[in-house]
């Protein structure tokens, strides 16, 4: 797909291009919106995260830049389907890997927000690969380790290292940069 | 404060990570529930010439009373003609002087249907399209750097030809085509500028061995351009339709040109086939 072409026409309001952006995407995202979703919650619920993010998409046309569609609509879904399960009271995915962060009171939500998943990004990508790799897909993703293992033909107990190493990482780089930061399952 | 990891990857997508695999029952769900949440139930077509819909009703009633089904606007005539009998014409090349160069007799024992066309011997532009919907990649035909195809298929195997996307500009006069078997009229509707035929052909009764039992048509017809686009193939009407409805086309630029242009009586058949 010519995603600089495909969100020009998207954003001239061509239908078609909102049909081939549909029919490209939409394994990507049910697999991760099932990810977080399944099996607390049914199929039928799973596709209507995804037709939310295309709605989504529709709606933002004119918001969007070519080479960033694919992590869009990826951080879109993961949205829809946690909102899913608040709505649903249900518990979500990877609850229990907390990082405790002291953040200034005086920091506008929204910002403090910005400025940590910047943080994160950097973290994440300092790791080199595989090791990298495997965070996105266990943390973005929601992929299980058993899965990760498989995929990248591992032992499961390496990628369960190698998480936990990724966590490590990640609080000192939020130590490093000023944040006082505790993984509170340590 | 308490984050949880998941929470802070919103920037940290893999983006070389591929997953899942193709399920089409499933897209199409989430297409059409995507449609109908924006609005638009029903994708048409999307078109590069003026909008027009024109219908004569006087074409209409006399073509109920020669028997025959006709769509006309300014331009071009198509005529659908059901017929139960072997369907007989000629390929006929003249030259300069009018002498016949070639000439032969061909004929359809199994012939369903005849379109013929009238209209301005002098055609526009070449049509072409873009599909934004297949069901299956196209394994025959070429397409430009954008997209742009005259012709687009999938050969399948077997008694399977799933389907055919051809753009062409109809030939008014002494050219026929001919589809063969048993053909039903399913449905005829307007979609804008164009005029849609949906056919639907059994072969099991044919004196001749066909290598499908049924085949399937969408025609869309532009009368004013005199385009006609073909969707056929082994697989359903619905199949057929949505490819039709996702099809972006336009003028071309280049002159129309088909390989029957030497000819000045022709007949052919429109049945899938490879190749």
């Amino acid at each position: 797909m010519n995603e600089r072409a495909v969100l020009r026409r998207l954003k001239d309001g061509d239908t078609g291009a909102l049909s081939e952006i549909i029919a490209f995407y939409t394994p990507y995202l049910y697999t991760i919106a099932a990810n977080i979703m399944s099996p607390q919650l049914p199929p039928e619920d799973i596709e209507e995260a995804v037709s939310d993010t295309f709605v989504q998409l529709w709606t933002h046309r004119a918001e969007l830049v070519p080479g960033k569609l694919k992590p869009w609509l990826a951080a879109v879904v993961r949205n829809r389907a946690k909102d899913a399960l608040r709505a649903a009271r249900l518990a979500e995915p990877l609850d229990d890997d907390l990082l405790e962060i002291a953040a200034p009171d005086n920091m506008e939500k929204a910002v403090l927000y910005a400025e940590l998943t910047e943080i994160t990004r950097e973290a994440v990508d300092s790791l080199g690969e595989p090791d990298s790799e495997i965070f996105k897909r266990h943390y973005f993703l929601y992929q299980k380790t058993d899965e990760i293992a498989a995929v990248l033909d591992m032992n499961a107990a390496t990628v369960r290292t190698k998480l936990r190493r990724g966590r490590e990482r990640l609080r000192e780089y939020f130590t490093e940069r000023g944040y006082r930061c505790a993984d509170p399952n340590l | 404060m308490q984050i949880r990891i998941s929470d802070l990857m919103d920037k940290s997508c893999p983006d070389a990570v591929a997953l899942g695999a193709e399920d089409k029952a499933m897209a199409r769900r989430i297409h059409d529930a995507v449609m109908e949440k924006i609005g638009e139930t029903q994708p048409k077509p999307r078109r590069t010439g003026r909008k027009t819909l024109r219908t004569l009703l006087l074409v209409a009633v006399i073509a109920a009373l020669m028997g025959t089904v006709a769509y006309a606007a300014s331009g071009w005539f198509m005529n659908l003609r059901k017929t139960g009998t072997a369907e007989t014409g000629y390929w006929r090349e003249v030259d300069e002087k009018g002498e016949i160069l070639t000439e032969y007799k061909v004929s359809f024992p199994d012939a369903g249907m005849v379109l013929t066309f009238e209209g301005p011997e002098e055609r526009k532009n070449q049509p072409e399209f873009r599909c934004f919907y297949l069901p299956s990649e196209a394994n025959f035909g070429f397409t430009d750097e954008e997209g742009w195809a005259e012709y687009l298929s999938d050969q399948g195997e077997g008694a399977s030809i799933p389907y055919i996307v051809s753009a062409g500009n109809v030939r008014a006069g002494n050219h026929k085509r001919v589809i063969n078997g048993e053909v039903t009229l399913v449905k005829e509707e307007d979609w804008d500028d164009w005029h849609v035929t949906e056919l639907s052909s059994d072969y099991t009764h044919c004196t001749q061995r066909w290598t499908y039992e049924r085949a399937n048509y969408v025609l869309l017809f532009n009368s004013e351009e005199g385009w006609l686009i073909q969707i056929s193939g082994t697989a359903n009407l619905d199949t057929l339709e949505h490819i039709a409805r996702e099809l972006e086309i336009r003028d071309s630029g280049r002159p129309a040109f088909s390989g029957e242009d030497s000819a000045v009586e022709s007949i052919g058949i429109l049945d899938p086939g490879r190749g």
